[in-house]
């Protein structure tokens, strides 16, 4: 990343100012059905326009492969790129569809559409779009966790333990979407943070880890706010079971946790062939210098 | 200047007595008393990401930067009290590309303990280190040790003692010597060290260790040390419980550059390369001993933070 101090009016930052309106007023600007609100996992749709708008083109083809009501797919249409979602559950995809409908009505044309993932195959997701395989520009999509911490708790897998599975299960979805990002595209994973237990779980690294069995290379982290920006301030918006459970924590632990106002954002990428190129020269100096060191020790 | 921590609650406004001198009139009891909510000290709510950027400081910084400065403040104030003890923990420097001690790195971290006379004004009993361990002091042992702004450099702590077997602090030998809050910092290339530190003979059990950190790109690579942060602190029983933002640039630039670009959606200039953020903000990390578990109830959110 470059020096703050050389940065341009428009150079981008790694803290995204996308919460200078509150969830709900995003959706009501942007035209969306009002059930979308049930997916209280959606990524904000301030938050997918940024990611959208910074790391594709016109035209582009933007993915969520667990799309949930949409908002991914409709800010992709809002901005003249072509959009897919994929999602097993039946409500949302219902709504999802209808958000979509709701945007071609607004005036948007470029194509879009929401498949069912629904099924026991692991490469299910290569069958409905095997003529999209390299053509992905960019996939966005996010970590939905169980709704009770005893469902995580059973719902890791016994090979990793350790890892929730909700990242385990974005890992496998952004294994699946590999070979249809194209060389050099890029994958935006937002992260809300996540306690058990009253320990917050590190989830950017277990989901680093896992990504790196899927050839994707992380490349950036960034800061989307949720809390609106005035001057040198921030608000936050927390719901009345957010504010109880900080009280709770405090009065039990005596250590003061902080109101939520940001979601982590880690933006990977596809190697490309002139990553590999560079890959392999610097492997090779990589060897060279280890032999080098070598000779060196053994003349003394 | 004294710094005054973020979020300060107002207090009542002085003067605003609740008795009056004069009895009240007839007039005054016919009109209908409003009841006012009572401006006592509100609950202080601090969210998840700071605003540090600054262009004041208090006289007496060289290295320190103003937006560290202002986060040095606010985690002291969050987590302390008057009289506590606080220890700023610099680590080591770098390597340069000359060798361990040369060449020039840039460390954004720089003059940590700087902030050390400021937060004695605040009334804690603070402590500094600043400097290499033994191990990376190849040829300036006849150099005389650097002093904090709050006087002699303490004998070194038991940092440099590394345990066979990391120990909770709650197992540790009683020390009255351990503190309530330590502030260090962490680069990515020298996440190494901080497995080397015998935090448990260092923190209090009911003490809070506050480690800055950011990720770099290197290569097109990001370089993020918060994973091996995280584990490792693990390893020596203290587990995170919070991750606050802590921006270093004004963000009403964002928000003009933001406006700016969501007409056009045109995206990246380049096809195949979007434009690389700039890093505004670093990352802290506060870890504590083991705490109770606080199940969540059926009735809240799942996503409680």
């Amino acid at each position: 990343m470059s020096d703050p101090q050389a940065r341009t009016p428009t150079t981008p930052l790694s803290v995204w100012v996308t919460g200078q309106q509150d969830g709900r007023t995003q959706l009501v600007h942007g035209g969306y059905v009002p059930d979308t609100a049930v997916d209280q996992a959606r990524i904000p749709p301030a938050v997918a326009a940024y990611a959208i708008a910074h790391y594709t083109r016109p035209g582009a083809l933007v993915l969520d492969p667990d799309c949930g009501a949409g908002t991914v797919l409709v800010e992709a249409l809002r901005a003249g790129r072509h959009a897919i979602g994929l999602t097993s559950d039946a409500a949302l995809r219902q709504i999802a569809r209808a958000n979509l409908t709701a945007a071609w009505k607004a005036g948007t044309f470029p194509e879009g559409m929401v498949l069912d993932d629904s099924t026991d195959s692991g490469t299910a997701l290569a069958d409905p779009l095997t003529g999209v395989i390299g053509r992905v520009d960019l996939v966005v999509t996010t970590a939905r966790h169980a709704h009770t911490s005893r469902t995580v708790h059973a719902a890791r897998p016994a090979d990793s333990p350790d890892v929730p599975a909700c990242i385990t299960s974005l890992a496998d979805a952004l294994a699946r979407c590999r070979p249809l990002l194209r060389p050099g595209g890029h994958a935006v994973v937002t992260l809300r943070p996540w306690r058990e237990d009253g320990e917050l779980l590190d989830l950017a690294g277990d989901l680093s880890t896992a990504a790196h069995h899927a050839d994707l290379v992380p490349v950036e982290r960034c800061v989307a706010l949720l809390g609106r920006v005035h001057g040198n301030r921030i608000t936050t918006r927390t719901s009345p079971s957010q504010r109880r459970f900080a009280g709770r924590y405090q009065r039990t632990t005596g250590l003061p946790i902080h109101r939520l106002a940001h979601h982590d954002v880690i933006i990977f990428r596809a190697p490309s062939s002139r990553d590999n190129a560079n890959d392999t020269t610097q492997r090779s100096r990589q060897h060279a210098h280890r032999r080098s060191r070598g000779r060196t020790r053994r003349a003394r | 200047m004294t710094p005054t921590p973020a979020n300060d609650s107002s207090d009542a406004p002085n003067g605003a007595a609740s008795s009056s001198i004069n009895p009240p009139s007839q007039t005054d009891e016919k009109r209908p008393r409003r009841r006012r909510r009572r401006r006592g000290r509100q609950a202080k709510h601090w969210a998840t990401v700071w605003c540090c950027h600054t262009d004041e400081l208090p006289d007496g910084l060289g290295l320190l930067a103003g937006w560290l400065f202002q986060a040095i403040v606010r985690i002291t104030t969050r987590y302390t009290r008057a009289g506590d003890r606080v220890l700023l923990l610099a680590p080591p420097s770098p390597p340069g590309p000359d060798g361990p001690r040369g060449g020039s790195h840039h460390d954004p971290f720089t003059g940590l303990v700087e902030a050390a006379w400021t937060l004695t004004q605040l009334g804690r009993s603070v402590h500094t280190w600043n400097g290499d361990r033994p191990e990376n002091r190849e040829s300036d042992r006849t150099s005389p040790p650097e002093q904090s702004k709050s006087g002699p450099r303490p004998d070194r702590p038991a940092a440099a003692v590394v345990p066979d077997q990391p120990r909770a602090p709650a197992d540790a030998e009683p020390n009255p010597d351990r503190f309530d809050l330590i502030i260090t910092t962490v680069l990515a290339e020298t996440v190494d060290q901080v497995q080397d530190t015998a935090w448990a003979d260092l923190l209090m059990p009911s003490g809070v260790l506050a480690v800055i950190t950011h990720g770099d790109c290197f290569a097109g690579r990001l370089r993020d040390p918060s994973t091996a942060l995280v584990s490792t602190m693990r390893s020596h029983f203290l587990y995170l419980r919070d991750h606050v933002i802590v921006t270093e640039v004004p963000l009403i630039a964002a928000i003009t550059s933001q406006v700016d670009e969501s007409d056009s959606h045109s995206g990246p200039p380049s096809e195949s390369v979007p434009v690389a953020p700039v890093r505004a903000h670093s990352d802290l990390y506060v870890f504590t001993p083991s705490q109770p578990s606080i199940p969540p109830r059926n009735e809240e959110e799942p996503f409680h933070v």
